[in-house]
């Protein structure tokens, strides 16, 4: 055996180590391509009488003045101590389980430790107002929001509430929690940070699953119009949208008349040099980052150049550029970059998803090339990544859309003898919504005698990022 | 060696003369002049920025070392002979707090937000109950409780 012998060994080799991978990445990604389908045995179910007796938020008659903040936090600290038993893992196993796997009496003894805070839950989600009074104006990016983590928790274990009531056929007092679960979420969302809005969106998404056990029950009311009553858009992210164009100034005061004076070398210096400190407070991660003066210095001069040029060019007089700390002009710099930067980014979130997408994919491409060194812009490490918070915000209102186009079709068969609609045309009686992830309508057709409503993968999302609903008529 | 047979008068009269001259001496030092050129043929530094960032550290370490003392304001009041007064403590220090976030754990919103942006909701901290101490949920027993501490 020679060594040419022993070349091919090692090259087929080498082929068959590569090439099993990849076969069994295809099978895995083929497993992956599909889109959670769900599959809901429905019985028709008209308008009702009154189009707007069944709410998922509350009337205003059934508001009271007050301040619902106040009434979650007490819900919260209701909650029964985890520390032993970790309710919450087991709560999030039962809250799939259909009823034949559900242990129906310890689910229910778990369900009673949390009495308490279901009462007030119901009794904030029937308040007029909800200000939680986050300090942001005063603490910035220091302001702590240590409870978000369980409110979260807490809407899982109303959720399971909702998921009994269902079974057990207490479709009113069901339909009281989901409404209490969805104001909370609402609540909860409302506010001027982005993870708030995510948290509420988190929220309402499990509530919505309530919500299609509540549809695909039998003989249970049309939510329709229940779903339509939702605002729209569920949460609007453009408050926080402001909070965080506005952010930076809360945290550094200094930055907001850096146009309109000169400062001191001293002071300019000292701007520099407590900018990086509170990005090391912050744990703003980059190569950007710089500790102490004579560091300070070097940044200064690396873009001090750019600096004259820019601000020149941007209208300022060249005697003031020269007038002023090499600091002050390569920190105003530096900004006003940054302001571009970000508003580049953040006009976005005021146009709908579909028509911002392809420019905010554009936007993500060229920031995934930034190097992270010591030419970047340094404010740029305070920006948040919002990837996909468009789509996230985009994605609630698709959820709400194609529960409402099921109850669209749930109306259709109970008008026309217990037949689905050929087509999403054919129902007349209420509009049926868009996917607003699209823009198109949501993808219908009959296969096996079953209604199949699809919202189809977003180009370069992940397939569960879809949804599609089997529809099955109760004999 | 001149072959004094084939010159002209005239030639050996400039030969005697040439012979008659003496070398003078070098003007050039060769080691000065070697010096010179090695010196020269060392490539010039660009001293511009080094001279710049020598100044402005310079500058900026004399600006944040010296702080010349602040105007003296002379009271107008100052000939008039004053009591000085004295305040009754009242017990009660007036307090200043300005806490050190630095030390403060990663809950904050910046920090918060960039981990749930990045690795999603699941990230959010479970915040730990009252720690050890029993809810009373109970305005009545709480009351009783107060009252009988």
């Amino acid at each position: 055996m020679n060594r040419k012998f022993f070349n091919h060994i090692i090259i087929t080799l080498l082929i068959v180590c590569l090439a099993v991978p990849r076969t069994s990445w295809a099978n895995n990604s083929e497993e992956k391509e599909t889109i959670p389908t769900l599959s809901l045995t429905i019985s028709p179910a008209p308008e009702p009488r009154e189009a707007l007796k069944y709410r998922l938020i509350p009337g205003v008659l059934d508001q009271k003045p007050g301040n619902a903040a106040l009434l979650y936090y007490t819900a919260l600290e209701m909650m029964p101590d985890d520390k032993d038993n970790d309710y919450m893992e087991e709560i999030k196993d039962w809250q799939d389980m259909a009823s034949d796997q559900l242990p129906h009496k310890e689910v229910q003894d778990v369900l009673d430790k949390f009495d308490k805070s279901f009462h007030y839950i119901e009794l904030a989600a029937h308040r007029e107002s909800c200000d939680w009074q986050y300090p942001v104006r005063e603490e910035g990016f220091s302001m702590l929001m240590p409870a978000l983590g369980q409110f979260r928790n807490l809407s899982r274990a109303l959720c399971l509430k909702a998921h009994m009531q269902i079974i057990n056929g207490q479709y009113d007092e069901a339909l009281l929690t989901l409404q209490n679960g969805m104001t909370m979420s609402l609540q909860v969302g409302k506010g001027s940070t982005l993870i708030q809005n995510l948290v509420g969106i988190a929220m309402a998404a499990l509530i919505l699953k309530q919500a299609e056990n509540f549809i695909s029950s039998p003989d249970t009311p049309n939510l329709y119009w229940a779903l339509t009553g939702l605002p729209d858009p569920f949460i609007d992210i453009r408050h926080a949208m402001e909070w965080e164009q506005a952010i930076i100034y809360v945290e550094f005061p200094r930055l907001e008349d850096l146009d309109k004076k000169i400062l001191t070398p001293e002071e300019a210096s000292r701007l520099v040099v407590d900018y990086f400190g509170i990005l090391a407070n912050l744990g703003a991660e980059g190569k950007s980052r710089v500790n102490g003066i004579l560091p300070a210095l070097g940044w200064i001069m690396l873009h001090y150049q750019d600096a004259k040029r820019f601000l020149t060019e941007h209208g300022i007089d060249p005697d003031w550029v020269d007038k002023v700390p090499a600091a002050q002009a390569v920190m105003l710099y530096q900004l006003w970059q940054f302001r571009e930067t970000r508003d580049s980014i953040f006009k976005w979130f005021n146009v709908p998803y579909i028509q911002a997408k392809p420019y905010l994919k554009k936007l993500e491409e060229e920031f995934a090339g930034m190097s992270g060194n010591l030419k970047d812009n340094v404010f740029n490490a305070i920006l948040p990544a919002m990837g996909r918070v468009h789509f996230i915000m985009t994605r609630m209102e698709r959820d709400i859309a194609i529960l409402r186009c099921v109850e669209a079709v749930r109306m259709y068969t109970a008008e026309n003898d217990g037949r689905f609609p050929p087509t999403l045309a054919d129902i007349t009686t209420v509009p049926v919504p868009t996917d607003p992830l699209t823009g198109h309508d949501f993808i219908y057709q009959l296969v096996d005698g079953k209604a199949v409503i699809e919202s189809p993968v977003p180009p370069d999302g992940s397939p569960k990022d879809g949804r599609r609903y089997e529809l099955t008529l109760r004999k | 060696m001149s072959n004094q047979e084939n010159l002209t008068p005239a030639q050996q009269e400039l030969e005697s003369a040439l012979a008659a001259l003496q070398p003078g001496s070098s003007v050039i030092n060769r080691d000065l002049l070697l010096f010179r050129a090695g010196r020269k043929s060392v490539r010039r530094h660009n001293r511009l920025w080094q001279t710049l960032t020598g100044t402005l550290a310079v500058m900026l370490a004399i600006s944040l070392g010296y702080r010349p003392a602040p105007p003296s304001i002379t009271s107008q009041f100052a000939s008039q002979k004053t009591t000085p007064l004295t305040l009754q403590s009242s017990g009660f220090e007036k307090m200043t707090f300005t806490p050190d976030k630095s030390n403060w754990d990663d809950g904050s919103y910046f920090k918060l937000r960039k981990k749930v942006l990045e690795e999603g909701l699941d990230v959010l901290p479970r915040s730990e109950s009252s720690t050890g101490s029993e809810i009373i949920d109970n305005p009545a027993s709480l009351l009783k409780e107060l009252l009988s501490s």
